[in-house]
């Protein structure tokens, strides 16, 4: 625009009528902002978790052609458990045999004791094949990577564990004993971004050490182990798909029989790990539902922002009136509008970006996320930041600007009322949408907490009240001094498997292989959770576990797969399990049926499951169990550390409430009721606001209608109804959209539970009531001011 | 200046058509003080709408300054209302959130042409004797003094053409006769002024009185 005065003269002029205006509207205005301000600081904040998730293993060259071998386990029936680690051989089978593999190279996770002058740390380190570094190309600092690994003693270091272990990066040459054995450090690589890749450990010991996992001579005849991370590239152009088909009969050939038809290995894209639904189940729907909620959010700002400049509007018609007097154009009075709101949901972008640096920490401890709004490293971010609300602004001005610029000069300037066409459907349309979105939220919500509370009581099907377990494998004598504590009814033990992931097998039953769990478990556990059998006798099991597993306890769901009949004639059975020589089984006897009762999540069925009669896991691991009588609980406690160490337990007492477990357990669920309370509120507070701006706007609009009502004998009370009735349409109309959207999306958000709480009816009209209520209470005092005037003020106007 | 010639503009809503301006000619010479007078709802206000190109007539033509400006796209018709057009309204209509020197800058915003300094606006504020109140806002000021800063945005850009739309109605006969002298003075520097009023002491003091009837211009005064 050229002009008869400079541009910097024009540029103060516009800032000063957008300031001036935003100060005589200060509330109205602070809300639309503060609105914004919340919208944006959600959108960013899920773009900083999705950046992390989304560009996961970014820095690794060619990180698009690399991949890592999982393996994927399942019988028929069962959904397969995916586990991120390979059979040791299976990378030396993939570097012999498949030609479209660039390279291929194993990590083995471990702990080591590190010494050095006399100093003993733990670490978590890899032991790793030198070609490591020949598919994830890591840059050196120092030394060559994969030359060091060719080593025995070879050593290579991240420079931060360089730094914590030798006070520099550059200590080439320097020794530490690793398990041990003298190691040397040969080569020092970048630090790893944190957050970003699944490489979590920054010490690789040569694979070729003694010491070393892969040293010990791999699995024993008709067995199978997996533990290794195996990571190959595949040549340029070369399809996974067909390396996986090449791969599959090939690690067929290391399987036990027991195992074909079982085991498979497949290749998943170092990118894709951190949303990938086996191995990190809900990642990715967290994010769909967290980018939903952050997109509505941003929606309801966006709305109320437009709804309120657009009701704002009203006190600057004169001067929209007196600038095309003055000679704008249509274009230049839409173009000033449009900075105006640039310049808004700038200054909601920096007040948003502030938000998410104050509440990032508590978001981050909340939602278990490691999200970090680094922008002085990246600036990038802030000109996306920029990017992203000029973009924003546009869109949310474009409405307003389009309307203010297309009313009459002349009806302006007369003083008179003018009609903004549309504005009302608009309006309307966008209170709806806002109010439905809120409506869906709220229902979300309750629907959420529902099934919280569902799996945290009923689903457990057994009293977790003031239960404790103590990691050990069964000390006697602590047991038996625990028991005679006054404050404790009751001691037991069982196997870790029953708190964590149990083993499982796969039971042998005629043509099937069905998946079962199987637990190790006194017989006294199940009188600690209250559950008695439903079928056959606790009492001839051996209270304190029996040599071999001759005789075994299960659930009813084992009874019903495995094809036993009814529970009663299910007793005296015999059914296969694993006996102690590879790959075999023994028949073992059912002399007990329980209820099925788990402590897995209720997003999982209960599995067919087998209870042995046996104190521990066998392998140096287990749970002693401790009903307390819940009185004196403090000093029960103590009572119990002191018996911990006075039986003679060298390692610190390790003790858990099982409520904590399964609260753990749900730690999820527990999110999920967060970010849909949170943002109900958020999404409310907007609405209210977006209603009252609606409010004041329906006002003006029938300012003349609302005197001549009056004028006519119209009493308050009805005025108010009648207004209250028109604000209060849109938010009915909101229901059509939110209630069938509500309904299947939470249908089928249940659906992922194997058990769940009906989808009660009664929950929509509750949240249509409250979001009625919510407008009732935002609109009403503005409603009521208007309704109480006196008509001749209404009607000043003509 | 100005010609207008078979000037006709009608309303259409739903099932009615008013004819607000029924086959008006007119013609006004530059630096010419020509005021229009007529009962409330005879056409007035349409024609000066229809003269400051803020509404298009429905029939006839319009010239202005040379230029016909009946079948003129709204963005030539601002342009050209930046350059030769300025208003002076009954109701101020002063931007409450600016201050005066402010109100006064915004009729050069949209100017095009040559530059000018910022001095302009203290120029024309001195002008109207309202200098030493350029930083007030206009509710700090009486009626007749925001008719005067009214004024002074008016006569800042230079404008061929005033057009005032009853500019005393709402003040009081002392300031009402100011204001008349502020736009004698326009018309005596060569900008054509057109007045819309209701008051013969006003229109006494233009060169030519127009009197409107139902759309339609029914008499003319020259005095």
């Amino acid at each position: 625009m050229s002009g008869a005065i400079g541009f910097w003269s024009r540029s103060r002029h516009f800032a000063t009528a957008y300031v001036r205006n935003l100060r005589a509207t200060r509330l109205l205005s602070a809300i639309a902002v503060a609105g914004l301000a919340i919208g944006l600081a959600g959108a960013l904040m899920l773009a900083l978790v999705a950046r992390d998730a989304l560009g996961f293993n970014g820095f690794v060259p060619d990180h698009e052609r690399t991949y890592l071998g999982i393996s994927l386990l399942g019988g028929q029936g069962t959904a397969p458990v995916i586990n991120d680690t390979t059979n040791d051989r299976a990378a030396g089978i993939i570097h012999a045999n498949l030609a479209d593999v660039e390279a291929v190279g194993r990590l083995h996770e471990a702990e080591a004791a590190l010494r050095r002058n006399g100093e003993v740390t733990h670490a978590k380190i890899y032991w790793a094949d030198p070609e490591i570094f020949d598919v994830l190309r890591l840059p050196a600092i120092a030394g060559r990577p994969k030359a060091a690994l060719n080593l025995p003693d070879g050593l290579v270091m991240t420079q931060s564990e360089a730094i914590r272990h030798f006070g520099r990066v550059n200590a080439i040459g320097a020794v530490v004993d690793v398990d041990g054995v003298p190691m040397v450090l040969r080569a020092v690589i970048a630090d790893l971004p944190t957050r970003m890749t699944d490489l979590n450990r920054g010490i690789f010991a040569s694979g070729r050490s003694a010491k070393s996992l892969f040293s010990w001579g791999g699995d024993a005849p008709g067995t199978f182990s997996i533990g290794a991370r195996t990571y190959l590239r595949l040549r340029q152009g070369a399809s996974p798909a067909a390396v996986e088909r090449r791969l599959a009969p090939l690690i067929d050939g290391l399987l036990p029989a027991g195992m074909r038809g079982i085991y498979a290995m497949r290749l998943l894209p170092i990118g894709a790990l951190a949303l990938d639904s086996g191995l990190h189940p809900g990642a990715r729907e967290r994010l769909g539902v967290g980018s939903l909620v952050a997109a509505f959010i941003l929606f309801i700002a966006i709305a109320n922002y437009v709804n309120l400049s657009t009701a704002l509007s009203v006190r600057r018609w004169r001067e929209i009136g007196v600038r095309a007097a003055c000679g704008a154009t249509r274009g230049q009075i839409a173009g000033q509008f449009l900075a105006e709101a640039v310049a808004t949901v700038l200054i909601a972008a920096l007040l948003g970006a502030a938000l998410v640096e104050l509440t990032l920490p508590s978001l981050n401890a909340l939602f278990q996320t490691q999200a970090t709004f680094d922008y002085l490293t990246h600036p990038m971010l802030l000109l996306w930041l920029i990017a992203g609300g000029v973009a924003l602004g546009l869109a949310a001005g474009a409405y307003p600007a389009f309307v203010l610029s297309s009313l009459s000069p002349a009806a302006l300037l007369r003083d008179r009322g003018v009609t903004m066409k549309g504005r009302s459907l608009v309006a309307d349309l966008l209170v709806a949408v806002q109010f439905a979105i809120l409506i869906g939220l709220m229902i979300a919500l309750a629907v959420v907490y529902q099934q919280r509370h569902f799996a945290m009581t009923e689903a457990l099907r057994f009293d977790v009240d003031q239960l404790l377990t103590v990691d050990a494998p069964c000390p006697t004598s602590f047991r038996q001094e625990v028991a005679k504590l006054p404050g404790v009814l009751g001691t037991s033990c069982a196997g870790r498997g029953l708190l964590e992931s149990p083993s499982f097998f796969f039971a042998p039953i005629g043509n099937e292989r069905i998946s079962t769990d199987s637990i190790p478990m006194l017989p006294s556990g199940f009188v600690l959770f209250g559950i008695t059998p439903v079928a056959g006798s606790l009492s001839v099991l051996p209270p304190d576990g029996e040599e071999k597993n001759e005789r075994i306890i299960v659930n009813e769901t084992a009874v019903r797969r495995l094809g036993l009949g009814r529970a009663n004639a299910a007793i005296g059975k015999l059914i296969p399990v694993p006996s102690d020589q590879p790959g075999g089984y023994i028949r073992a006897r059912i002399v007990a049926v329980v209820p099925d009762f788990s402590f897995q999540s209720v997003e999982t069925a209960i599995k067919p499951t087998i209870y042995l009669d046996q104190p521990h896991d066998g392998a140096g691991l287990g749970l002693v169990m401790i009903k307390l009588a819940g009185r004196d609980v403090p000093e029960t406690l103590t009572a119990i550390d002191r018996l911990w160490r006075k039986t003679g337990q060298q390692q610190p007492i390790q003790r858990k409430f099982v409520s904590d477990h399964v609260e753990e357990l749900y730690r999820n669920l527990e999110r999920g009721t967060w970010i849909f309370g949170l943002f109900s509120g958020v999404a409310a507070l907007l609405s209210a606001t977006g209603i009252a701006g609606m409010a004041i706007a329906t006002a003006e609009r029938r300012t003349k209608e609302i005197g001549i009502r009056k004028a006519l004998g119209a009493r308050t009370d009805q005025v108010l109804i009648l207004l209250l009735a028109r604000l209060s349409r849109p938010v009915l109309w909101a229901n059509l959209i939110a209630w069938p959207c509500a309904w299947w999306m939470m249908r089928n958000w249940l659906n992922g539970f194997a058990y769940r709480v009906p989808l009660h009816q009664w929950l929509f009209p509750a949240a249509a009531l409250v979001a009625l209520g919510i407008t009732l209470c935002s609109a009403g005092l503005q409603a009521w001011k208007v309704a109480r005037r006196r008509p001749i003020e209404a009607l000043r106007y003509e | 200046m100005l010609i207008l010639t078979e000037i006709t503009k009608t309303y259409t809503t739903s099932e009615v058509e008013t004819r607000a301006l029924d086959a008006v000619s007119l013609e006004v010479a530059q630096g010419e003080f020509l005021a229009v007078m007529g009962p409330s709802g005879c056409g007035k206000s349409t024609l000066l709408n229809v003269l400051g190109l803020l509404d298009r007539p429905s029939e006839g033509t319009y010239k202005l300054a040379g230029t016909e400006v009946t079948g003129l796209p709204s963005a030539k018709l601002a342009r050209l209302r930046g350059e030769h057009i300025a208003f002076v309204f009954q109701n101020f209509n002063l931007i409450d959130d600016l201050t005066v020197a402010e109100n006064v800058e915004v009729s050069l915003l949209y100017r095009h042409g040559p530059a000018v300094t910022k001095d302009r606006v203290g120029l024309v504020l001195d002008q109207v004797g309202m200098a030493h109140r350029a930083g007030h806002r206009p509710q700090q000021l009486s009626g007749g003094q925001q008719q005067r800063v009214a004024i002074a945005r008016a006569l800042a850009g230079n404008p061929g053409l005033i057009l005032a739309d009853e500019p005393t109605g709402n003040l009081d006969s002392a300031n009402g006769e100011q204001v008349i002298e502020l736009l004698q003075q326009a018309a005596q520097a060569g900008t054509t002024v057109i007045m819309v009023t209701h008051s013969h002491r006003d229109a006494a003091a233009a060169q030519r009185i127009v009197e409107m009837l139902d759309g339609r211009i029914v008499g003319e005064t020259r005095l």
